[in-house]
């Protein structure tokens, strides 16, 4: 009976899903403009919430993968690094040349040009 | 050096994934770039030779055994069948057409990976490698509204199937603190704890989505239907193929999996899926959704054997992985071949097939014979398979199972049928031969000739496969 | 030498897809070329096979392949070359080979030339699969193979809706005969457990004792299998319409190797006959009873090839009777001889055919013998073999050595049976002869013959020409120790019995030269009035059991299927239809295209499995 719990929750997001079911497909118009507005410490917002960006910030931000989010490996890389020495410059090699072709691919489709 | 030789095919393919992204960026060429990338995985396939002298391989993470070969094997032949498929597809596509060989070679290298994984981090990691580029794949042919729906459905509900994937391998490390494969065996012991089991059950609930099971199946037919030939055919063929050698290695190895509970359940949605999915398949009037429905209803048949989980169930499963791979490369690459000449969407509606004999003799034949094939008539490589498991389930006693197996193929039957009726049906006023007459000539036409002759010569001549499949070494943790 | 057996008939098949694979690019010659290629080929190998095993006699047997092995059931596909099966392999592609070569002349000028020989060299394959498997179920697959290729070839002018007929007509009563057969199969792999012939063999007779009744009911089902295949009564009335394909399909499928397919089953199988005496006693009177029914019938034709085919029907009859004697190796010899002569017949009629602008009814055809000195040689060497004309003519020793045998087992009845029809086959052989090349040209087709020239048509012809003669005889099939040793008896009786049915088929022969050159008048009248022409009739229609088949069983079917259109027992089974329907369109429901009701079909699912798995444990 130790699987109680789990089957309590999967029978409420069982129930969740049955409610999402009856879901109404957005049944009257949202409120009218100073309701829905957010709340911006007294001042008007400029830009709503649910405002559209740009396209191409999604491709940079997959750029900051291949920028940045290496870093996050190297820290525990750092701690073996002397451990395992040459091995361990050449494996981060390997890697962080793996990901600059991946630089190299979005720099050649033009993610960098900024319109 | 072991080490290297027995990761030679992933890091070729690998290798050959980065060449082509730096091909792309150097300079776009559609012919090269598919050349590339079926060299890449020609030598991919050849290296498994020389990973063949050095098996059985284990280590922490990755067990390279005579299962992982073979699965190897089905998902590179199943790779460079969709990359040549691709070829002759994308020739007429406006967008971009070599972003998808570079999808297409990491979703091989996630394949790779799981069919040889033996922890639970490289099952997570092999089956996300294997299905995020997919997401891409489905939804390539990106203007068109179904493509971004199939897309877009098989990202949400993948991501809902690995959220419970985790949870399960969560409560399995919960119960034993290991993840490897040998330490979860060890951990679990006989029966194994109650969360262990309930871990099993979740992981069987990911990887059942994926095999698309029913009741987690109810993505396929919409995914198969909207997203590009090649990338269903993908999805249809190697994906599966990983999957389910991941899952015969887990039922075979680990005490959670050999539960009775457990394999009740595997029984209940192996039956489930044969009937429902021949079911479901019934008057369906779109051919890639048919064949959508008929995959369901072929891993319920294949589910039979990780079922019964003794005496000849892996090579029993193995030989029906090699007779549905080959038989369903061949019933989607002639859909492909078809919808390639069409430029507005895949055709795969039905009507697109009337007569097609009189049109098309060759693909026709193909197309012909792979239907034969999934119907299981004897002398195709469809019917080895299913009789396979047929006597399996009979030596087992597995008397529903094999009653549901009889049933849904006599449903299966009439469907298939319908579909080959329909290719013959001579239609007034219809154009004869349409075919460009070097088609036979081009990769794709003979990589479907290929198939359609391997589907009937290992229905006549199965034994390579079947010594093959009965040598298949399982390295036990 | 191993690989020589294979090759026999994957050269065939290998003919067949590339004809068939050439989708109509071929021309007339090349596709003549492949086919024919294709089989004298193959007749090489044969050839090689033959001189090997004239070296060193023994029992080859090659297992190519396990076609699956699950537990014990591990049906091989393997071939065995014995003296039997070498026999009917020389048979095959020799005389295959002739007629193929003879086809490409008598074929010119047709269209669909390479689809004829897609399916002749099909035949080929099917045929000599059917002799070399090792086991039955390869045995049936060759005769399903050769049944299909005999549908396809007699329907080959397939814009005459009566050749489709015909070619339905072989089809469906061949089929009741298989389905005979495939039963017996069914029964004998139940009982003995295998399906390999040398297996089957060596255990049947420790299981069962003689004249046990599994042992005869599966006799007597195989039985039924050959007298379908073979035109035996009472199967036999599709061999006469099946005419209706291109005469040298008929040489090659329905006179020499086909129709005779039964014959090979029950020699083949002698072993379990010889336990079943009943049944081999119930083949020998079929074989009587089929050789003068036939006889008769082939006494009142006018068409040439039908008059072949009921002295085919005929001849085949006799092979019965000696397997009823217990006599395999006089009807294996008898087969073979009657390949030769009876192929040679049917090419010279179809010489005589396409010379005479394809007339081949004897009543419009005559004095011909001038204009094509071939065909009538042919004929009349042919023809003198079907008679048995004594010691110059390889039908005599064949059809001799089964009248002995008959006599030497001590069948009285059957021997009369065979005299008689001894006597019969000479006058309508006689009767054949005269009719088409005696006598004054009764069409302007018959009067403006033209003579067929050049090496497809004469080479086959002299070849057979040849073989029908006593140097025919001399070819002994090497059978000993593969059938039974035949009877002995006292040598006197044997040269009685020679002098009698030499005495026999010269009788024939003269009353039928009396009765048709002298008496032509006489006989007009006779049988264009009173019981004469009943008589005439009644056998031109031979003993009328198209009609009675089509009385007694075709008619009586369509009404019963009429009267079942709307029946209440169908709806039963259309109930099953229904549901599945129903399930199907209840299911579909499911089939929304909505996320959200994936997902949670998702989520229900792993509820359930939770569910199941807390309650088992």
């Amino acid at each position: 009976m130790s699987l109680l719990a789990l089957i309590l929750v999967l029978i409420l997001s069982l129930g969740a899903g049955l409610l999402l079911q009856a879901l109404p497909r957005r049944e009257h118009a949202l409120p009218t403009y100073p309701q829905r507005a957010p709340f911006l410490g007294g001042g008007e917002p400029d830009t709503h919430a649910w405002s559209r960006y740009h396209v191409r910030y999604y491709p940079m931000a997959l750029l900051l993968i291949a920028f940045e989010m290496e870093m996050m490996f190297m820290y525990p890389w750092a701690v073996v690094f002397v451990e395992k020495g040459a091995m361990a410059v050449m494996e981060m090699g390997m890697f962080l040349a793996i990901l600059s072709v991946g630089i190299v691919y979005a720099w050649r489709e033009g993610v960098f040009r900024w319109q | 050096m072991t080490y290297l030789i027995a990761l030679l095919p992933l890091i070729l393919v690998c290798a050959t994934a980065v060449a082509v992204m730096l091909g792309i960026a150097w300079q776009r060429h559609h012919a090269s770039t598919v050349l590339t990338a079926v060299v890449g995985l020609n030598l991919a396939l050849l290296s498994l030779v020389a990973v063949h002298q050095v098996a059985p391989f284990e280590t922490l993470l990755v067990a390279v055994d005579g299962l992982a070969i073979f699965g190897a094997v089905l998902v590179l032949v199943s790779t460079l069948a969709c990359a040549t498929l691709a070829h002759a597809y994308l020739e007429h596509y406006r967008g971009p057409r070599e972003e998808f060989y570079l999808l297409l070679l990491c979703a091989a290298a996630g394949g790779l990976v799981l069919v040889s994984s033996r922890h639970m981090a490289t099952l997570f990691f092999g089956l996300e490698l294997l299905s995020m580029p997919l997401y891409g794949m489905l939804a390539y042919a990106f203007h068109e509204r179904r493509s971004l729906e199939a897309g877009i459905k098989y990202l949400v509900l993948s991501a809902a199937a690995t959220a419970f994937l985790l949870f399960g391998m969560a409560l399995a490390y919960a119960q034993t603190g290991r993840l490897d494969l040998a330490g979860l065996t060890a951990g679990l012991g006989e029966g194994g704890g109650a969360w262990g089991l309930a871990g099993a059950g979740l992981i069987l609930v990911g990887l059942g989505f994926k095999l698309s099971l029913v009741p987690f199946h109810l993505w396929t037919p919409d995914v198969y239907e909207g997203g590009p030939g090649p990338a269903a055919t993908f999805l249809a063929s190697a994906s599966k193929v990983a999957v389910v050698i991941v899952l015969l290695r887990l039922v075979i190895e680990s005490p959670a999996f050999a539960h009775v509970g457990v394999h009740q359940i595997l029984a209940v949605l192996a039956f489930a899926s044969m009937l429902i999915g021949n079911l479901l398949a019934l008057t369906q009037a779109n051919l890639k959704r048919l064949l959508g429905y008929s995959s369901i209803a072929h891993f319920g048949y294949l589910l039979v054997a990780l079922v019964v989980a003794e005496g000849l169930a892996v090579e029993t499963a193995a030989v029906y992985l090699v007779m549905y791979v080959v038989t369903t490369l061949g019933a989607f690459g002639v859909v492909t071949l078809v919808s390639s000449r069409d430029i507005s969407g895949d055709a795969a509606a039905l009507h697109h097939y009337r007569g097609l004999f009189w049109r098309r003799p060759y693909l026709t034949a193909v197309l012909t014979v792979a239907l034969l094939s999934l119907a299981g008539i004897p002398f195709t490589a469809g019917f080895i398979g299913k009789f396979y498991i047929v006597a399996l389930g009979v030596e087992a006693g597995r008397w529903w199972l094999v009653g549901g197996l009889i049933v849904g193929s006599a449903i299966g039957l009439y469907y298939y049928l319908r579909v080959m009726v329909t290719l013959y049906l001579v239609e007034p006023g219809m154009q004869r031969h349409d075919a460009p007459h070097d088609w036979g000539t081009r990769a794709g036409g003979v990589v479907v000739l290929g198939l359609a002759a391997l589907v009937v010569l290992l229905g006549v001549y199965p034994t390579p496969i079947i010594e093959w499949a009965a040598a298949l070494g399982v390295a036990h943790g | 030498m191993s690989f020589l057996l294979p090759l026999t008939f994957l050269l065939p098949l290998a003919g067949t897809l590339l004809l068939s694979l050439s989708r109509g690019r071929l021309g007339e010659r090349a596709s003549a070329a492949i086919g024919t290629a294709s089989v004298g080929l193959s007749a090489l190998a044969t050839a090689a096979l033959i001189a090997g095993y004239l070296e060193a006699p023994e029992r080859q047997v090659v297992t190519l392949w396990t076609w699956v092995s699950v537990g014990d059931f591990q049906p091989t596909l393997g071939l065995a070359l014995d003296g039997l099966s070498l026999t009917l392999l020389g048979v095959i592609t020799g005389v295959g080979l002739l007629i193929h070569l003879f086809a490409a002349w008598y074929m010119r000028g047709e269209s669909g030339i390479t689809r004829f020989y897609a399916y002749m060299n099909l035949f080929v394959f099917s045929m000599v699969l059917l002799v070399l498997g090792d086991n039955l179920l390869l045995l049936f697959l060759g005769w399903e193979g050769v049944g299909l290729c005999s549908y396809l070839l007699i329907g080959y002018y397939y814009r005459t809706a009566a050749n489709g007929w015909a070619a339905f007509k072989a089809f469906i009563v061949t089929r009741v005969g298989d389905v005979f057969l495939a039963i017996g199969l069914f029964l004998l792999f139940r009982e003995l457990g295998t399906l390999n012939i040398a297996q089957l063999l060596e255990r049947a007779p420790q299981l069962w004792a003689e004249g046990a009744p599994t042992v005869e009911l599966a006799a007597l089902l195989l039985l039924g299998g050959a007298l379908g295949k073979s035109a035996q009564l009472p199967l036999h009335t599709w061999l006469a319409d099946a005419m209706a394909g291109p005469t040298p399909v008929s040489a090659l499928i329905h006179a020499a190797t086909m129709v005779t397919a039964g014959v090979y089953l029950i020699a083949r199988m002698h072993e379990l006959f010889l336990l079943a005496p009943d049944v081999l006693l119930l083949t020998g009177v079929i074989g009587a009873l089929t050789l003068l029914a036939a006889g008769f019938a082939a006494l009142a034709q006018t068409d040439i090839k039908r008059v072949l085919a009921y002295s085919t029907m005929s001849q085949i009859g006799y092979m019965f009777l000696a397997l009823g004697a217990g006599a395999f190796d006089a009807a294996i010899f008898h087969l073979m001889t009657h390949a030769f002569f009876k192929a040679l017949l049917f090419l010279s009629a179809g010489a005589v055919i396409v010379s005479c602008h394809h007339e081949q009814d004897m009543r419009r055809l005559g004095g011909l013998w001038r204009k094509l000195p071939l065909a009538y040689a042919g004929f009349v060497v042919g023809g003198a073999a079907l008679a048995a004309l004594p010691l110059v003519t390889a039908g005599f020793y064949s059809k001799d050595e089964i009248l002995w045998q008959a006599l030497a087992a001590g069948h009285g009845g059957l021997l009369v049976a065979g005299l008689v029809g001894a006597f019969l086959t000479s006058i309508y052989t006689l009767r054949l002869i005269i009719k088409t090349f005696h006598g004054e040209a009764k069409s302007d087709n018959a009067r403006h013959a033209e003579a067929g020239q050049g090496l497809a048509h004469g080479v086959p012809l002299i070849v057979l020409m040849v073989l029908s003669t006593f140097l025919g005889a001399w070819l002994t099939p090497p059978l000993a120790g593969v059938l039974p040793d035949p009877h002995e008896g006292s040598a006197g009786w044997h040269t009685a019995l020679e002098i009698v049915a030499s005495l026999v088929a010269l009788g024939g022969l003269a009353l039928a030269a009396w009765l048709f050159l002298r008496r032509r008048k006489w006989l007009a009248e006779q049988t264009s009035q009173g019981w004469g022409a009943r008589l005439w009739r009644w056998w031109h229609h031979a003993w009328g059991f198209d009609t009675a088949y089509d009385r007694g069983l075709v008619r009586p079917y369509w009404r019963t299927v009429h009267a079942l259109r709307s029946d209440r027992v169908d709806g039963l089974f259309g109930l099953v239809a229904i549901m599945v329907r129903m399930t199907h369109l209840g299911l579909s429901w499911t089939q929304t295209g909505k996320l959200r009701f994936y997902g949670l079909s998702m989520v229900g699912g792993a509820t359930l499995v939770i569910l199941v798995l807390a309650l088992v444990r």
